[in-house]
């Protein structure tokens, strides 16, 4: 079974949108808005008012191997931006785990 | 915050702390700005990681942090106020939440004790002295030509003036053993520490002779191993008379004479047994001192002795390490009433140098460095810029004016210690007392540490 939504992304700027009920996740790539809004909604029960994508290109990657040099790809990877109704809140932090 | 001292025993105290929820929230809140200062993760500058972030990934390591420093923090604000005299470092002994949310704790410490400083002027203890005789002072002599006698070639060696210089060789079922030879040993035959049957052999041996010998060696000298002797050189000691000559060779001055040698020696003799006997008396005052006080000494004062005891062991060695199988518990179990009336001498010695009013002044290190730089036959300046540069400096001249003093003030008995050797004897010759009484007597001197002085 395909998992929609695969992690919260946790940066400066993705805090500073929690304050403004938008949450932001990592998706799967072939997912759409209304799967994305569905998992969501299903998982923290909560109201989603809208769903924004960005699909990440890959990025060229090269290595130095003792082979020789190996040209690579970073992965296709799509991300959300999830709005909530007002109110609403997503404890992102609560949902990771700790450093033990 | 609420706080009780409970005493535990005469210098041991124990303190509680309870804090209220409010109170220990701000300790946590504090300890976890101050970690996300320094919180570095993906996605946010140093510093910029939120604070229920910071909470959520290091909170339990946290909360443990937050609750040994309020805990320090509560002791520290006690210490202030109250002020008491704590020795070494607290230590704490229980630390948990309370089901309020607030804070438990619990910390032992020690504190100086408090005591009266008794009679310390006037103290009664023996002081030893010694007069030298002629007899020791021939026997001096004696050595001092034997050090300096000259060897003259001999055919044999007839009598135990001559030294005889040999190859030793161990043997093993009657071979030699390789790599065990011991070449050009110089035996002088009249030294007592010869063993007497190598000396009993080498009696009328000459060049290229060869003896066997059974030798102990090992611990105690109870195993014999056989050697082989081969005499490579015999040769007759000829002793300096004892005259002016000897003296002005010993004295390096051309004018002096055997009476001012003889002087000389007694001097020597004199002051060795003097500082061996003023040793005595002062731990003789020491130990009356000290018995005299009546009151509990601090553990960790103790143990800090103790480390220097163990720290001194070491320093002893060659290679400045414990000795091999070093027990360092048995050690310390043996050597704890030592250690305890150290402590307590130590702690007796402040309030002697309260009392007293003992300061070291400049002139105290130039006294010391002079006398230093004498002792090692070392340029002045450079000894008292080492002594000045020394912590323990300062403590040993506080500590040898004490003692001066205490010797000034103690109300000595001079002893001589022939007469003091005889009264010793008097003493364990059975004379119709029963073995009861004469045991009760060596127990209670035994127990005086010092106060007694067995010669």
């Amino acid at each position: 079974m395909r998992q929609v939504l695969k992690r919260p992304i946790l940066t400066e700027k993705s805090t500073a949108l929690s304050n403004k009920a938008q949450y932001v996740f990592e998706v799967d790539v072939n997912a759409n808005k209304i799967e994305i809004r569905k998992a969501v909604e299903s998982r923290y029960r909560v109201d989603v008012t809208s769903v924004r994508t960005i699909t990440v290109r890959p990025q060229a990657r090269v290595q130095m191997t003792r082979r020789g040099w190996i040209q690579g790809k970073t992965k296709w990877r799509k991300k959300a931006i999830v709005s909530l109704k007002q109110g609403q809140t997503i404890d992102i932090v609560g949902d990771l785990p700790t450093e033990e | 915050m609420e706080s009780t001292v409970l005493e535990s025993s005469g210098v041991r105290r124990e303190i509680e702390f309870s804090l209220t929820k409010v109170e220990y929230d701000a300790h946590f809140s504090k300890t976890l700005r101050e970690a996300q200062k320094e919180a570095q993760l993906k996605g946010f500058r140093k510093g910029m990681v939120p604070l229920n972030l910071v909470k959520q990934l290091y909170g339990k390591q946290l909360e443990a942090e937050a609750m040994e420093e309020a805990a320090q923090e509560s002791f520290r604000g006690y210490a202030e106020q109250v002020q008491p005299r704590i020795v070494g470092i607290p230590a704490v002994t229980e630390l948990r939440r309370t089901d309020d949310g607030g804070l438990y704790v619990k910390i032992g410490y020690e504190i100086y004790p408090e005591f009266e400083l008794g009679q310390y002027k006037g103290l009664q203890a023996q002081r030893i002295f010694h007069t030298v005789t002629g007899e020791e002072v021939d026997t001096e002599l004696d050595n001092l030509r034997e050090r300096l006698a000259t060897l003259e070639p001999a055919e044999s060696a007839d009598d135990d003036d001559h030294v005889v210089t040999v190859d030793i060789q161990k043997l093993a079922d009657g071979l030699p053993v390789i790599g065990e030879t011991s070449r050009d040993i110089r035996i002088f035959l009249k030294h007592e520490n010869v063993n007497p049957e190598l000396r009993r052999l080498l009696r009328g041996t000459r060049v290229g002779d060869a003896i066997r010998v059974d030798l102990p060696t090992g611990d105690g000298g109870q195993t014999n191993i056989p050697y082989e002797v081969t005499v490579k050189e015999v040769n007759r000691a000829v002793l300096p008379d004892a005259d002016n000559t000897l003296a002005m060779k010993v004295l390096d001055d051309t004018t002096a004479t055997i009476d001012q040698l003889r002087e000389q020696i007694t001097l020597s003799i004199k002051h060795e047994y003097d500082s061996q006997y003023s040793r005595i008396f002062r731990d003789s005052v020491v130990a009356a001192l000290v018995n005299s006080h009546d009151f509990d000494v601090p553990h960790t004062m103790t143990h800090m002795v103790l480390d220097s005891f163990v720290e001194d062991l070491k320093q002893r060695d060659k290679k400045k390490e414990l000795p091999a199988g070093f027990d360092r518990k048995k050690f310390e179990s043996e050597m704890h009433p030592t250690a305890e009336r150290t402590a307590k001498w130590m702690l007796i010695r402040e309030q002697i140098i309260e009392a007293e009013g003992i300061t070291v002044e400049e002139a105290d290190y130039e006294d010391l460095a002079e006398f230093e730089a004498k002792r090692m036959g070392i340029q002045y300046d450079i000894v008292l810029r080492y002594l000045k540069s020394l912590d323990t400096t300062q403590e040993r001249i506080v500590a040898e004016k004490v003692m001066v003093l205490l010797e000034d003030y103690a109300d000595a008995q001079e002893i001589e210690d022939i007469v003091l050797k005889q009264q010793e004897e008097a003493k364990a010759t059975p004379n119709g007392e029963d073995g009861v009484g004469q045991q009760q007597e060596g127990a209670e001197a035994d127990s005086d540490e010092g106060s007694t002085i067995k010669l």
